[in-house]
């Protein structure tokens, strides 16, 4: 029992560095930046969506602003829009600038820009936790009596929600114009100019999708998903977006398929060793499912570096 | 001929301005003339030595090129900035043994206050992090967001080294523990070398991620040794330098530290405890980046392929600047342990490591002078800050409650700090160094511009 208790969560876990990792994926193949900003633009649409449905009732005092009061979902939807648009200025006016420079200089830039955007999180809202109206809270239904498996609502809102974006993404990514658009960049930016294809657009777009899924992934973990964060919005939500690295790694870094499964793998190996550590080995220390990931990473580097499902990267001499 | 003999026209008139006005005091002046005519004068002289150092600064052989210090502005630079740095804590007063021959005044600002000096050891301990970072991002080109791991490493190390470890009853010295560290630091570092063979750009970067993880993993979990973060440990230990048996100079354990007669704070004495480290971490770097090795290491950086071909082992290479960034890295470490006294396992989270990088992309990528004044520059970001107070109260949202929404002294330091790395980033990437070189550039060229 607690096994498949720990596998509900881990899938759930594993749903939300899917949804981190298949940022990274987009805006790695078609700018090949890694995106180190994507924790603070994850908080940053947590707390976009606080902004746009207020704080849980009866905790009204002393809260940081808040704009309007939205349902959950109506507000998730909208804080998506916001950010992807965000996302979208935020390549047009900053990253943009750094093309073509070495792999260091975009490193930091994107650095730079998490650190501004912490910056002005705790500016507006502070840095003390604010609770969510959450419409699942904690609830959960049982399966197989009354200490059978325990799957919370908000873990299965969380498989299904992204096994849809997974699914719509792929159709999107296959056979729309768009989608054929982004990934002959990604192939050949020349070619692709050629055709007609705008490299401008096609650049914005991937931080614009990048950004609103990185906003899903934010709330979804500020709802209690995955059981990894106390159900609040907190700035520490960020320090999840970088096991989408490992996440990425795993599936090869220019695989949105390899994403979601890295994401998966990575998501149940975090909360099986997170629930089997105190028993099996005690002696790695309490924090130990935080190293997870990056172990993981490690084996697979040793063993395939270009990831489960990652073109093998040419060098010419 | 004028051209030649301006500069050293106004130098003079100024000097001259400065003795009569400031230092004698001839002249009864209010304090702001007074401070603007110092003001004025600092920039003179820093017009003054940058034309000299601009001279021949170019290497036109290989004499020239393996010459320490190029040029003559170069040497008396040197000279003020070690002046500088020596008077910094106490002001000019030790010069005539206190009989009021130099007023404390002599330089406005000096002596430095205790928060001042904190700043000023910090960013010495800073420097050397930042140099050993600066060879291996800078100068072998390997992107490396673990360096917080190896400080980690260096400052526990003196936990055992020097407060646990008692051989036939007594301590080890102060400088052994802070080059065990150092070797510590070396040996762990050396052991990435062999992934970097592997991997390089951003799959390097994010390997390195697990060194900060596993450092704190490790950090907060071996509480025995530790203490975790509910009970970090505070005992570590303070400096103690030996000048012979029965005699010894103390930087922590009693308050004060004792120079023969003079008494002296623990900051002051910290001060240049630590800037000394920084000059010696300064030499060794410069003078590993003039040898074989060091030009092994940039061929690295500029194509590890072509390296190879004419004949540089990339391994070693890339070993070799591992273990050395590691050595600085457990040094600083060390030092800042030993100043602070305890440490939190929180402290050396991947923030610290950014705080790192960020230095050295203000200071100058690759060089080494850079990667100190990138130190100086966001040890003191924080502090230049609270002087803007009066300004900062205008801002929207100004509150001095941290962790309530608003702008307060943290906020704004940490939108600064991003500021100035995205804006060094586009627009100086050179950093403070390369804009130093332009304006020697500007001066050696004065009338023809380039």
């Amino acid at each position: 029992m607690t096994f498949l208790n720990g596998l509900v969560s881990g899938v759930a876990l594993g749903a939300i560095y899917a949804l981190i990792a298949l940022g990274y994926v987009i805006v790695y193949r078609s700018t090949h930046i890694l995106n180190f900003a994507q924790g603070a633009i994850l908080t940053l649409g947590a707390y976009i969506v606080y902004l746009l449905m207020g704080p849980a009732k009866g905790t009204n005092f002393a809260n940081p602003p808040s704009l309007l009061r939205l349902p959950y979902f109506v507000a998730i939807v909208l804080a998506m829009v916001l950010m992807a648009g965000f996302g979208w200025a935020l390549e047009t006016l900053v990253i943009r600038r750094f093309r073509g420079r070495p792999v260091f200089a975009l490193i930091m830039a994107t650095l730079g820009v998490g650190i501004i955007l912490s910056a002005v999180k705790s500016w507006i809202w502070g840095t003390s936790p604010v609770n969510l109206d959450l419409p699942f809270g904690d609830k959960f239904f049982r399966i197989g009596g009354t200490d059978g498996l325990a799957i919370k609502y908000i873990d299965v809102f969380t498989f299904v929600l992204v096994g849809v974006i997974a699914v719509l993404f792929f159709f999107a990514f296959e056979r729309s114009r768009l989608g054929t658009a982004m990934r002959a960049t990604a192939a050949d930016q020349e070619a692709a100019i050629a055709q007609g294809i705008s490299p401008n657009v096609i650049f914005g777009m991937s931080w614009a999708i990048s950004c609103a899924l990185a906003t899903l992934a934010g709330v979804l973990l500020a709802s209690g998903a995955g059981s990894v964060a106390s159900p609040q919005v907190s700035p520490s939500l960020g320090a999840f977006a970088l096991v989408g690295f490992p996440a990425i790694v795993l599936g090869g870094v220019d695989s949105p398929g390899g994403a979601i499964l890295g994401g998966g793998i990575i998501g149940i190996a975090q909360v099986m060793a997170g629930t089997y550590e105190p028993t099996i080995a005690p002696y790695v220390g309490t924090s130990f499912s935080t190293l997870v990931p990056y172990i993981l990473m490690i084996m697979i580097l040793v063993v395939k570096p270009s990831g489960l499902f990652g073109t093998k990267e040419v060098r010419r001499v | 001929m004028t051209r030649n003999r301006l500069p050293f026209i106004v130098a003079g008139l100024l000097a001259l301005a400065y003795v009569l006005f400031v230092f004698e005091g001839a002249v009864a002046l209010p304090g702001s003339i007074r401070t603007l005519i110092v003001l004025v004068c600092a920039i003179a002289g820093l017009f003054w030595w940058a034309r000299l150092d601009s001279k021949s600064s170019l290497a036109a052989s290989y004499a020239d090129d393996h010459r320490r210090f190029r040029t003559t502005g170069s040497k008396i630079g040197l000279g003020l900035f070690a002046l500088l740095f020596v008077s910094a804590p106490v002001g000019f007063s030790w010069i005539g043994h206190g009989s009021a021959h130099l007023p404390t005044g002599l330089i406005p600002g000096l002596p430095l206050s205790d928060l001042w000096l904190t700043i000023g050891t910090f960013a010495a301990i800073y420097a050397i992090g930042a140099i050993g970072l600066n060879i291996l991002i800078g100068n072998t080109g390997q992107i490396s967001l673990g360096h917080s791991g190896f400080i980690c490493l260096g400052a526990y190390s003196i936990g055992y080294f020097g407060e646990d470890l008692k051989i036939g009853g007594s301590r080890l010295p102060s400088i052994v523990w802070v080059f065990i560290a150092g070797a510590l630091g070396a040996l762990v570092s050396a052991a990435i070398g062999p992934f970097a063979l592997r991997l390089r750009g951003n799959y390097l970067a994010m390997v390195s991620l697990l060194l900060v993880f596993l450092a704190q993993h490790i950090a907060l979990n071996w509480i025995s040794f530790t203490g975790g973060d509910i009970n970090p440990r505070n005992d570590l230990p303070g400096f103690t330098f030996t000048l012979w048996p029965g005699r010894s100079l103390q930087f922590r354990d009693q308050g004060e530290a004792v120079f023969f007669d003079f008494f002296f704070s623990t900051k002051q004495a910290f001060f240049w405890l630590c800037w000394v480290f920084a000059a010696v971490a300064m030499i060794v770097a410069r003078n590993v980046l003039r040898s074989r090795q060091g030009r092994a290491m940039m061929a690295v950086r500029d194509r590890d392929l072509s390296a190879e071909v004419i004949g540089v082992r990339q391994m070693y290479t890339k070993t070799w600047a591992f273990a050395l960034s590691g050595a600085f890295a457990g040094v600083a470490g060390a030092l800042y342990a030993s100043y602070l006294g305890a440490v939190q396992p929180a402290s050396f989270a991947l923030d610290f490591s950014i705080l790192f990088v960020a230095m050295i992309v203000i200071g100058g990528v690759g060089s080494v002078q850079g990667s100190v004044f990138g130190a100086i520059a966001i040890a003191g970001l924080l502090d230049f800050i609270k002087l803007l107070e009066p300004a900062l109260k205008l801002l929207p949202g100004y509150q001095s409650n941290p962790g309530k929404p608003g702008m307060t002294f943290g906020v704004l330091n940490q939108l600064l700090y991003g500021l100035l790395l995205i804006l060094f980033l586009k627009f100086f990437p050179t950093g403070f160094a390369g804009l130093w070189a332009r304006f020697r550039r500007f001066l050696a060229t004065w009338p023809f511009q380039n």
